[in-house]
């Protein structure tokens, strides 16, 4: 069996707009494509590569969700063992939410292939453009929001708290792309705990189609049930408070607060 | 989809400067692309969902990675 090489790349949110320049120079030298993207970036593949193929089809209504990642998988690495270089290109950043993209990196690497990930910009990319937010002021928790109910997660609600794929919330059998509001209702009020019942929570869809606005709409905590999620929405909750500083640990570190000269990003979150 | 549209749409999602010139003058623009009437009219109308099942990015009809 020949090495082969598997280079996994991101195409970003915007179609052909966020490809980078070493993601086109993997995907003109690749022997063969495997993708999951939107029509308007498989046509700008196909302009990089005749040989690009679709695993869209590897998706079926009522097919487990983890199924159709193991057929992708499979796909990927199998002209592999004749020593081909295959790039795998996702939508968005390949790493970030895509876990047939790091299943195939660690079997090409376990079958011995050379195999490298290459990062793109996420849909959590373009949301820290399109709401202003910059996690260096206040933080940022970024978590799944299924993964995120039904653990007892400890979070800091004076950090900002991203929620993924609220879609999902209530697809016990994984094979769905429909949530159940009984669960956001839930969702919404296990985060009461933390948050006033008004709190302000952005429901955020980043910009895809060229004429297209980014979707960013707000709605209270107390009313997120009646929120339309799709595939590709984002859950947005801002910080409740500033953080407090630690007189512990001032006090650990032999300095009060009169000590600490405060950048302008600290000096700006505390209003 | 014709290659006119096409190039139009593609140059919308790379260059923003072209965004920036169709949102102030699309007629314009689109001409300058070489889009067809029945496009232009269709990109005119803002019927956002109609072009993009055209142009093949309807999300309703895509599946994409949850995990």
């Amino acid at each position: 069996m020949a090495a082969g090489r598997l280079s996994v790349v991101g195409t970003g949110i915007r179609p052909g707009g966020h490809l980078t320049r070493e993601a086109q120079h993997l995907l003109r030298a690749a022997d063969r494509v495997f993708t999951v993207v939107d029509g308007l970036t498989l046509d700008r593949l196909r302009e990089l590569n005749a040989r690009v193929e679709s695993l869209q089809d590897a998706y079926a209504v009522g097919r487990q969700r983890d199924d159709s990642y193991a057929e992708m998988v499979r796909r990927i690495l199998a002209p592999m063992d004749d020593g081909a270089h295959v790039c795998a290109a996702f939508y968005g950043h390949p790493g970030v939410f895509v876990w047939p993209a790091h299943e195939a990196i660690r079997l090409a690497r376990a079958a011995g292939h050379r195999a490298v990930m290459y990062p793109g910009i996420s849909a959590e990319d373009c949301l820290f453009a399109d709401l202003g937010l910059d996690p260096a002021l206040h933080g940022c928790q970024s978590f799944e929001a299924t993964d995120f109910l039904l653990h007892a997660r400890r979070f800091d609600p004076t950090a900002a708290l991203i929620l993924w794929q609220p879609v999902t919330l209530g697809d016990l059998d994984r094979d769905a792309f429909e949530y159940d509001p009984k669960w956001v209702k839930v969702l919404a009020e296990v985060l009461a705990a933390d948050y006033p019942a008004d709190h302000p929570v952005t429901v955020y869809e980043a910009a895809v189609f060229p004429l297209d606005e980014p979707r960013m709409e707000q709605v209270s905590l107390n009313r997120l049930h009646e929120a339309r999620f799709s595939q590709v929405s984002t859950l947005y909750l801002p910080p409740v408070a500033p953080p407090a500083l630690s007189a512990e640990r001032l006090e650990r570190l032999g300095i009060s607060e009169s000590d600490l000269a405060f950048g302008a990003y600290q000096l700006h979150r505390r209003g | 989809m014709s290659d006119n549209t096409h190039k139009l749409l593609s140059s919308l999602a790379e260059d923003p400067e072209t965004l920036e010139r169709f949102k102030k003058d699309p007629k314009g623009v689109m001409t300058e692309f070489g889009v067809p009437e029945d496009h232009q009219k269709l990109i005119l109308s803002g019927d956002k969902e109609k072009l993009a099942d055209e142009a093949g990015i309807d999300h309703n009809k895509l599946q994409f990675v949850i995990l």
